[in-house]
C-alpha cells in the first residue's frame, strides 16, 4: 500500500488527476461549484463529481473581458478556464444557487454561451437551492433535485434510482463520519494530524470518489505526530488552496478547526435516513450545506459548536477581497470570543492570486503572545 | 426617494408637476411621522424591491430602508455612523449605504438620529438579495426586538430575450410557473404575518383595485416615455423624470399616482406640441445607466450648455411602465408575485439589462451612455461589464464612471464633469 503521505503529495501536485483518468477511460465527469452540490446524486448516476478549483497562478484575461473584478478570485479563474477550453473535458457543470457569486457566474456563463456559440463550454445545470427553513422551500428543492436526477440520468444513461442513491449516500456518510475522526485526530493533545494534512484530506473528498477518499481518511492516524504551538480555528472565506494554512503552521501554530467551505464543515452533518433517500438529500442541502445563505442563526450556532468542540487558543478570520457578506458576522463572533477570553486576528482583502506580504508578519505578531501562553 | 430638503430655485425647464411630486413626498412623510412616530401606529420597514402593495392595501405605514438611509446621508450623519461601524468591527468594504439605518438603531441615540430615530417596527420585510441582506436585517430585527420576514426568490433559470415584451401579459411564461407558485405561496405567508403583526385584515378587492391602478399609471407613463423618446429636442430633463416617476412608484396603487401620471403625461404632450425643449441646441442624447446619482441630480444637466448633450433616459424613465405593469384577470396575487419576482434580474443580469438598454438607446436616439458603477457595492457592479460590452458592440459608446456612493463629499464633481466632457468630445463627436 502506498503511504498516505505520498498519496497526499500526489493529490496536492495534481488534484484533478484522478478525474482525468476517469474521463480518459470513458467515464463521465461532472464538475461542481461550491460546497452545496448534491454529489451523492452525481455518484448515483455513475458519474465522477469533481469540485472545480481556481488556479492562483493562472490568467484571468479571458474572464476579465466579461466579468467584473469584484467577483471572487477563484471564480474568475474558473471562468477563465471555462472560456478558454480548459474545462471542455467535463460532461456537465452543476452550479448550486448557494451564493450570489455563483448565481452571477451561472448567468454570465450562459450569456457568453449565447454570444459566442463557438466556445467549447460544457453545459451548466443550475440547482435552484433555497435555504430558507420553510416547507415550501423543501418542496421547491425536491423538484430541483428531481430535475437534476433526470439530467444526470440522461447524461450517463444510469438513472440515480433509490437503491443507487442510498448507496451513494452511505458512502458519503461514511466519509463524513471518518472526517469527524480526522478532526478529532488533529485536535488531540499529544499525537495529532497537521492542519495542512487535514486540508489535503478534505480536498480529497472533493476531487476523488467517496470510497477512495474514505480509504485515505481511514488512515489519517498514520500522519499523527506530536505537535506543539497554539491551536487555531480558521474562519471566513473558502480556502481552496493550502497557502494560508501553510503560512499559519510555518509561523508555529496549528489549524485544528475551520468553518469555511473547503474544510470540515463539508462533512460535519450526515445525510439523514428517509424512506425516500432523495428527501433526506433535499433536507441535508437545504439545512446543512455550508453556504452564506443559511439562516444567520444557524451559522452562528455552528460557529459556537465548533468553538466548543475544538477549544482553540485563537481564531483567525480570513476574508477575501471584496467580501460583502461574511464581514457582517464578525462583530458578534468577536464578542463571543471576548467572553471566552479567546484572542482573534482579522485578515481582510486577501487576494486569491497573491499572498499579501503583510499576512505573514501579522500572523507572527498575533501568535507571539499565544505561543508564550501555550508554551 | 431623494432626500433633498432645502429649497433651491427651480432649475430651468422644470415641469409644473415636479413640485407637486415633491409635495406629495413631503406629505407622505408628515403622515408617516404622525402615524408611526408620534402616535405609535404599527408600521413596516420594507426593502425597496418588495411587494409594498400588501401594506398599502392594509393601510399600514411603510418606509424603505433606502429612504431612511438617504435622510441620514442628506443630514450629513453618515460619517458618524461609519465611525461607529468601524468601532463595532464592521470592515470598511461592507456595503454601507443599506446598513446605515441598522447602524443608527444600534447607535441608540435618538438625539442624533434623524427625526429621533425610527421606532420599533411591527415587521421588517427584506428580500434575500445577495448574501448580506439577511445579515443586516437579522441584526436590525434583533436590535429592535421585532419580527422579520425574508422573501427568498428562486433564480430565473433561463432568460427569455426581450423580457419587456413579455413582462406585461405573458409573464407566466417569462418567469416560470414553478417560481411563481413558490412566490405566491410566500406572499400568502407574508400576508398572514402582516395581518398578525398589525392586527389588520387584508381586503383582497382593495388589493386588486390597487393592482389595476398600477397598470393604469404604467400606461400613462408609457405614453410619456414615448413622447420623450420621439420628440426632438427632449421636452423633459432627467431630474424631472426621476422625481415624478419615483413619486408614482412609491405611491403606486393610489389614485394620486394615476392622476399624477396623467398630469405628467399631459404636460409633456403640451410641451411637445409647443415644440419646447429643455435644450434647444440639443446635439447629443445620452443614457444614464445603472445606479442613480441621487445626491447630485444637477450633474445630469451639466453638459447641455457646454456640449448640447442631454441625458434623456435612465432606468427610472420607464422601468415602472415596462417592469411593473402586469395585466391579469382574477388573481391579483399572482400578478403581484410576477411583479416582484425578477425585478433585480431585469435590471442587472447581462442579457436582460443589456437588451433592455439597447432597446432604449434605439428608441431614444441616444448616441452614447454613461454608466455609474458604485465602488464597495458588488451587487450593483454585477452585469455592468457584459452590458457595456454589448452596448459598445451595438455601436453605442459607453463611459464607465466608478465612485463611492456612500458619502456625497467623496464625489469629485470637477473630475467627473471633465471625464464626461472628454467622453462626449472624443467618443461621440469624434466618431460622428
Ligand atoms: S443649447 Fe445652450 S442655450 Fe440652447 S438650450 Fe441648450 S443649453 Fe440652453
Ligand atoms: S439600481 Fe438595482 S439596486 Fe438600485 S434600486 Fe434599482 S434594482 Fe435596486
Amino acid at each position: 500500500m502506498i503511504a498516505l503521505q505520498k498519496q497526499l503529495d500526489a493529490l496536492a501536485a495534481d488534484p484533478e488527476a484522478e478525474a482525468r483518468r476517469h474521463a480518459a477511460a470513458g467515464g463521465r465527469v461532472v464538475g461542481v461549484l461550491g460546497g452545496a452540490a448534491p454529489v451523492e446524486l452525481i455518484e448515483a448516476a455513475d458519474a465522477f463529481p469533481l469540485r472545480l478549483r481556481g488556479d492562483p497562478a493562472g490568467p484571468t484575461d479571458a474572464a476579465d473581458a466579461w466579468m467584473e473584478p469584484v467577483q471572487e478570485g477563484a471564480l474568475r479563474s474558473i471562468f477563465n478556464q471555462l472560456l478558454t477550453g480548459g474545462l471542455d473535458w467535463l460532461d456537465l457543470i452543476v452550479v448550486p444557487r448557494s451564493s450570489e457569486q455563483l448565481v452571477q457566474f451561472y448567468h454570465l456563463a450562459e450569456h457568453v454561451r449565447a454570444e459566442e456559440p463557438d466556445l467549447a463550454m460544457p453545459p451548466l445545470h443550475l440547482v435552484n437551492l433555497l435555504q430558507t427553513p420553510e416547507a415550501r422551500s423543501t418542496r421547491f428543492n425536491r423538484r430541483e433535485m428531481e430535475r437534476l436526477a433526470e439530467a444526470l440520468g440522461s447524461l450517463t444513461g444510469t438513472r440515480p434510482d433509490r437503491i443507487r442513491l442510498r448507496e451513494a449516500i452511505q458512502w458519503r456518510n461514511t466519509l463524513r463520519h471518518l472526517a469527524s475522526e480526522v478532526s478529532s485526530a488533529r485536535r488531540s493533545a499529544d499525537r495529532s494530524v497537521s492542519g495542512q494534512d487535514a486540508a489535503l484530506l478534505f480536498l480529497a473528498g472533493q476531487v476523488r470518489p467517496a470510497p477512495q477518499a474514505a480509504e485515505m481518511f481511514g488512515r489519517a492516524g498514520d500522519l499523527a505526530a506530536s505537535r506543539s504551538g497554539p491551536r487555531l480555528l480558521l474562519s471566513g472565506s473558502g480556502q481552496e488552496n493550502p497557502g494560508l494554512v501553510r503560512l499559519i503552521e510555518e509561523a508555529g501554530a496549528r489549524v485544528v478547526a475551520e468553518d469555511h467551505d473547503w474544510g470540515e464543515r463539508l462533512y460535519d452533518h450526515e445525510v439523514e435516513e428517509a424512506p425516500d433517500p432523495l428527501d433526506g438529500l433535499v433536507r441535508h442541502y437545504q439545512c446543512h450545506a455550508p453556504t452564506p445563505r443559511l439562516p444567520v442563526g444557524v451559522t452562528e450556532a455552528r460557529f459556537t459548536a465548533l468553538l466548543d468542540a475544538a477549544r482553540p487558543d485563537g481564531v483567525v478570520f480570513a476574508l477575501e477581497e471584496n467580501d460583502d457578506t461574511l464581514g457582517w458576522d464578525i462583530p458578534r463572533r468577536l464578542d463571543l470570543l471576548k467572553d471566552r477570553g479567546i484572542p482573534a486576528l482579522v485578515l481582510l482583502r486577501l487576494s486569491f492570486f497573491r499572498e499579501d506580504p503583510e499576512t505573514a508578519s501579522k500572523l507572527v505578531t498575533f501568535l507571539e503572545p499565544l505561543k508564550e501562553a501555550t508554551r | 426617494m431623494s432626500a433633498k430638503t432645502e429649497e433651491r430655485p427651480a432649475p430651468p425647464g422644470q415641469m409644473d408637476v415636479t413640485p407637486l411630486a415633491k409635495a406629495r413626498q413631503k406629505s407622505w412623510f408628515t403622515e408617516f411621522r404622525r402615524r408611526a412616530m408620534d402616535e405609535g401606529e404599527p408600521y413596516v420597514i420594507a426593502a425597496a424591491v418588495s411587494p409594498h402593495e400588501i401594506f398599502h392595501a392594509l393601510d399600514v405605514p411603510l418606509v424603505t430602508n433606502t429612504w431612511y438611509s438617504s435622510i441620514i446621508s442628506a443630514k450629513r450623519l453618515s460619517p458618524h455612523y461609519f465611525d461607529l461601524m468601524d468601532r463595532l468591527g464592521y470592515h470598511e468594504d461592507l456595503p454601507r449605504y443599506l446598513s446605515l439605518p441598522m447602524i443608527s438603531t444600534l447607535d441608540d441615540d435618538p438625539e442624533r438620529a434623524p427625526y429621533g430615530g425610527l421606532p420599533r417596527p411591527a415587521l421588517i420585510l427584506d428580500r434575500l438579495r445577495g448574501d448580506y441582506a439577511q445579515r443586516i436585517t437579522t441584526e436590525w430585527a434583533r436590535a429592535f426586538d421585532c419580527p422579520k420576514f425574508f422573501l427568498d426568490v428562486p433564480v430565473q433559470r433561463h432568460l427569455i430575450p426581450d423580457w419587456w415584451r413579455h413582462a406585461q401579459t405573458d409573464w407566466e411564461t417569462l418567469y416560470g410557473t414553478e417560481r411563481l407558485d413558490y412566490h405566491v405561496e410566500q406572499i400568502e405567508a407574508l400576508i398572514d404575518t402582516a395581518e398578525t403583526v398589525t392586527g389588520r385584515r387584508l381586503d383582497r378587492d382593495v388589493l386588486t383595485e390597487e393592482m389595476h391602478r398600477i397598470n393604469r399609471a404604467g400606461e400613462l407613463l408609457a405614453e410619456a416615455r414615448d413622447l420623450i423618446a420621439t420628440s426632438r429636442p427632449c421636452p423633459v430633463a432627467l431630474p424631472d423624470q426621476l422625481t415624478n416617476v419615483m413619486a408614482a412608484t412609491w405611491n403606486r396603487g393610489s389614485q394620486w399616482s394615476v392622476d399624477h401620471m396623467q398630469a405628467y403625461r399631459d404636460e409633456i404632450a403640451n410641451r411637445v406640441e409647443d415644440g419646447y425643449g429643455i435644450c434647444s441646441g440639443e446635439k447629443h442624447r445620452l443614457l444614464w445607466i445603472n445606479t442613480g446619482l441621487w445626491f447630485n441630480t444637477a450633474f445630469y444637466r451639466a453638459f447641455e450648455e457646454s456640449h448640447g448633450a442631454v441625458f434623456v433616459w435612465s432606468m427610472y424613465s420607464n422601468y415602472f411602465s415596462d417592469g411593473y405593469r402586469k395585466y391579469f384577470e382574477g388573481d391579483s396575487l399572482r400578478a403581484l408575485a410576477a411583479r416582484s419576482i425578477s425585478m433585480n434580474e431585469q435590471l442587472h443580469l447581462p442579457p436582460w439589462m443589456a437588451g433592455w438598454i439597447e432597446q432604449q438607446a434605439r428608441d431614444f436616439g441616444a448616441s452614447g451612455a454613461v454608466m455609474l458603477t458604485p465602488v464597495g457595492d458588488r451587487l450593483s457592479a454585477y452585469g455592468t461589464r457584459a452590458c457595456k460590452r454589448a452596448l459598445e458592440a451595438a455601436g453605442l459608446p459607453v463611459l464607465e464612471l466608478s465612485a463611492s456612493m456612500v458619502d456625497a463629499r467623496l464625489w469629485d464633481n470637477d473630475a467627473m464633469i471633465a471625464k464626461v466632457g472628454d467622453f462626449i468630445e472624443t467618443r461621440i463627436e469624434g466618431q460622428a
